[in-house]
């Protein structure tokens, strides 16, 4: 498994499946909550903030030539390891936390809109199951499984073409974010939607050395803006600011609008298909604590899965109201957001500081 | 072992109580001739031992023991194995023996194609001989390049096996893997190939076939053109071939035979059936149980009429009807076709009408199970059918579980499945997972053969 690599096309597809979640049903209410009128302007330069991010990321890769992060951690100081291993063992745990909570969301939101009568456990339990499984598979097959998730579920966007006869600018308005609430939290909450390309660093040593193979992972975050972008003006197009403002999952209501000859409320299988795309998610953040926790335990990958699952399992139990879950969420993110900005500003200072002391 | 005198009463002692082994005698020419009546062709046999050894003399003996087809023996073990396979042993002056092969097959003749037919191309079939089955494809290829190694299968059946690869499209890294596995075989007999592909299996547990068996040398040889390894066994009119991908399973003659335009949309209804028969009647228990809000108002009313007399709950329902469809299925699969044609009839007409006149299930779920039994069998390939109808009612029990997100989980431990097998080195989900355009040419579509060139 060690010596398989996956051509770097496979990295737009995980890239995307791994950035778009849950709050893809939420975004509109989200951006009309704290940006106010036309407030979908936000993602593009919230886009183009991540675009930079993922720069950085580009540029560990350029200097690494495929070397996993945590050699080059390693490397700075052979007697680092001590301080290392209960940072290794917390970031994990902090990771298949974040997982479980990401899977707990979905899963009480499916709940919430389809199965009222069903203990949230339950869904939850299986979810924990396929990603038992597909995590364990190794990161070949996840990539395989993405490229096919992602086909599966990607002519869903072409629905929008429904909307566009009950499509109005009039919706727009000329306002520009009047009624915001919340503008740099917006920002914040924006940003952790597009969370998830991170993931990349951690599979360096599994991408098959090509000329601009990193390329993939900008068109995937490119494609993630899109999709963002296009749902919410059509979203705003479609109702008025103070409609968005109401509903909590403006996209879901937007699928209810449709119906055809054979088929009508198409939600319901559009949201669970959507689960495709929140397992793969769910499974990123438990693979970056596989390769992390291995770094300090030797156990067998299906051992170390399990645990990861059970301690993320059992740490968010007490958590199961939507308010509680989406606290808990927000909260899981930010720090998120924060490991993502500072692991790769520390790698890069590290390589910068590895080259000087070379010469 | 060698033995030099009394050879005769020697291999007769082998041959104890072995009352089929006929014995010819000359004992002017102190000649015996030992071969199974059965097994050897009469006009074979004349040419080639009685007609010889007529009429001459004891010094002409010797001139007649030097032909080609005469071939000296000298180990009693490959003496015996020679008769056995068909040889008649010629034992001169009871101490030198000559095998000579005049084994004829005694099995039917080519016939045409049973299960995969097609409608337009070659319609002969492999047969249970093994010699006429490589005929068959030496005729296709005719290339030195055309490798065939030999194996015997089975310790005491000692099954004829060939191994055919061609040289410079086929990794010697498949073919010695192969061989590797052949080799670890460790069993009494065989009895056919379908047994033999169980045997080279890696992956017991899974529904879904390993290896792709087809009864057409046209398919074979098209295979070994691929760079694909071929095993025939004797007895068996299959080949295996392999490595496998899935999608092998839901191609047909037909699509390289005819337009291309044709065999992409045949190939598409192929995969439409696919999903019909992985899902309808899932679909339907979902629907029922679950997510009523799907069906349109107007089909709503009927929807419910039909299952308003209905005193079971859809999951009971659907597997009471499927299990009809499957013993309709293996009855007709075992009665002869002339009488399977009536148990279509009683089956499908008489049993599905009163069911739904005796309120047993709701019409609606006779037409959605009916359509996924046909749409099985659109998949040319039998053994992925039965792989595919397990699938079905795991499928219907998820269903009836958690509705659509039953579906979806079941579906996605499938695909996990699929994607994580591997067949000698390569994935069994090839070109999907991995992913490659290239490959995509012929496998959901077939392009143009213009377009095929590198």
């Amino acid at each position: 498994m060690q010596n398989e690599k996956f051509k770097p096309f496979y990295l737009f597809f995980i890239t995307y499946m791994t950035q778009m979640g849950i709050v893809f049903f939420s975004l509109p209410n989200i951006i009309a909550d704290h940006f106010g009128y036309n407030g979908w302007i936000m993602i593009i330069p919230i886009s183009v903030v991540v675009l930079i991010h993922i720069g950085l990321i580009a540029k560990i890769y350029s200097f690494n030539k495929g070397e996993s992060i945590f050699e080059t951690i390693e490397s700075l100081n052979s007697k680092a390891k001590m301080i290392l291993m209960p940072l290794y063992i917390s970031l994990s745990i902090f990771w298949s936390i974040l997982s479980v909570t990401i899977a707990k969301h979905y899963v009480h939101v499916m709940k919430f809109l389809y199965f009222p009568q069903t203990d949230i456990q339950w869904f939850v339990l299986i979810t924990l199951i396929l990603t038992f499984y597909l995590v364990t598979r190794g990161i070949i097959t996840i990539a395989h499984i993405c490229t096919i998730f992602f086909f599966l579920s990607g002519p869903i966007i072409l629905l929008l073409f429904y909307f566009v006869p009950d499509f109005s600018f009039l919706q727009f308005s000329t306002f520009l974010f009047n009624e915001n609430k919340d503008f740099y939290g917006g920002m914040i909450e924006l940003y952790t939607a597009f969370l998830g390309f991170e993931v990349i660093l951690f599979m360096f040593p599994y991408i098959s050395k090509e000329k601009s193979g990193f390329k993939y992972v900008f068109l995937g975050h490119l494609y993630t803006s899109f999709l963002y972008f296009i749902v919410t003006i059509f979203c705003y197009g479609f109702n008025s600011i103070q409609q968005l403002t109401r509903q909590v999952y403006p996209v879901v209501t937007l699928m209810k609008y449709i119906e055809f000859e054979f088929i009508e409320r198409l939600d319901s299988i559009i949201f669970i298909l959507f689960y495709l795309k929140v397992l793969i998610t769910i499974t990123m953040y438990v693979w970056i604590s596989l390769v992390t926790l291995k770094r300090v335990v030797k156990w067998s990958d299906n051992l170390i899965v399990f645990v990861l699952l059970a301690v993320g399992y059992i740490s968010t139990l007490a958590f199961v109201t939507k308010k509680e879950l989406i606290i808990l969420l927000s909260t899981l993110t930010r720090v998120q957001l924060l490991i993502s900005v500072f692991l790769p500003l520390l790698l890069l200072i590290i390589i910068f500081k590895k080259r000087r002391s070379n010469g | 072992m060698y033995i030099n005198k009394n050879l005769s009463a020697h291999i007769k002692g082998r041959f104890d109580d072995c009352d089929d082994l006929v014995t010819k005698t000359f004992p002017e020419l102190e000649i015996e001739v030992l071969f199974f009546g059965h097994l050897v062709g009469e006009e074979e046999l004349n040419n080639n031992i009685v007609q010889p050894f007529s009429n001459i003399k004891n010094d002409e003996v010797k001139n007649i023991l030097r032909r080609i087809e005469f071939k000296q023996e000298e180990d009693i073990n490959s003496m015996v194995n020679g008769i056995l396979e068909g040889k008649a042993l010629v034992i001169f002056k009871n101490s030198l023996a000559y095998a000579v092969d005049i084994y004829v097959p005694k099995t039917r003749s080519v016939a045409a194609a049973e299960i995969e037919t097609v409608i337009v191309g070659p319609k002969e079939a492999f047969i249970e001989d093994i010699g006429t089955n490589l005929s068959m494809i030496r005729r296709r290829i005719k290339s030195d390049c055309l490798k065939v190694l030999s194996y015997k299968i089975g310790t005491i059946t000692q099954t004829k096996m060939y191994l055919l690869y061609i040289e410079g499209i086929t990794s010697p890294v498949l073919v010695k893997e192969l061989q590797e596995r052949i080799n670890n075989i460790d069993i009494k007999g065989i009895n056919d190939l379908n047994q033999l592909i169980q045997y080279l299996d890696r992956k017991p547990l899974s529904i879904f076939p390993q290896y792709f068996t087809t009864e057409r040398p046209d398919v074979s040889t098209s295979k070994l053109l691929e760079g694909r390894v071929i095993c025939l066994l004797d007895g068996s009119p299959y080949s295996l071939s392999t490595p496998t991908s899935f999608f092998e399973f839901f191609q047909s003659p037909d699509d390289y035979n005819q337009r291309w335009i044709l065999g992409t949309l045949s190939r598409a209804l192929r995969f439409a059936a696919l999903v019909i028969t992985l899902f309808a009647s899932a679909f339907y228990v979902a629907v029922s149980m679950f997510h009523y809000e799907i069906i349109p108002v107007k089909l709503l009313h009927e929807f419910i009429k039909s299952r308003s007399d209905v005193p079971f709950n859809p999951l009971i329902e659907a597997l009471i009807i499927e299990s009809i469809i499957e013993l309709l299925r293996e009855a007709g699969a075992r009665l002869p076709s002339k009488i399977g044609q009536t148990i279509g009839i009683v089956g499908g007409i008489v049993v599905g009408t009163a069911a739904v006149e005796a309120g047993f299930t709701s019409n609606i779920l006779i037409i959605v199970v009916s359509i996924s039994a046909i749409s099985s069998f659109v998949v040319p390939h039998i053994i992925m059918t039965a792989s595919l109808r397990i699938a079905r009612f795991i499928f219907i029990i998820l269903a009836s579980i958690a509705g659509f997100f039953g579906i979806i989980f079941g579906f996605i431990i499938l695909l996990i499945h699929l994607c994580s097998i591997k067949n000698m080195g390569e994935y069994y989900f090839k070109p999907i997972a991995p992913l490659s355009l290239k490959d995509l040419k012929d496998t959901i579509i077939r392009a143009p053969y213009q377009f095929f060139k590198k």
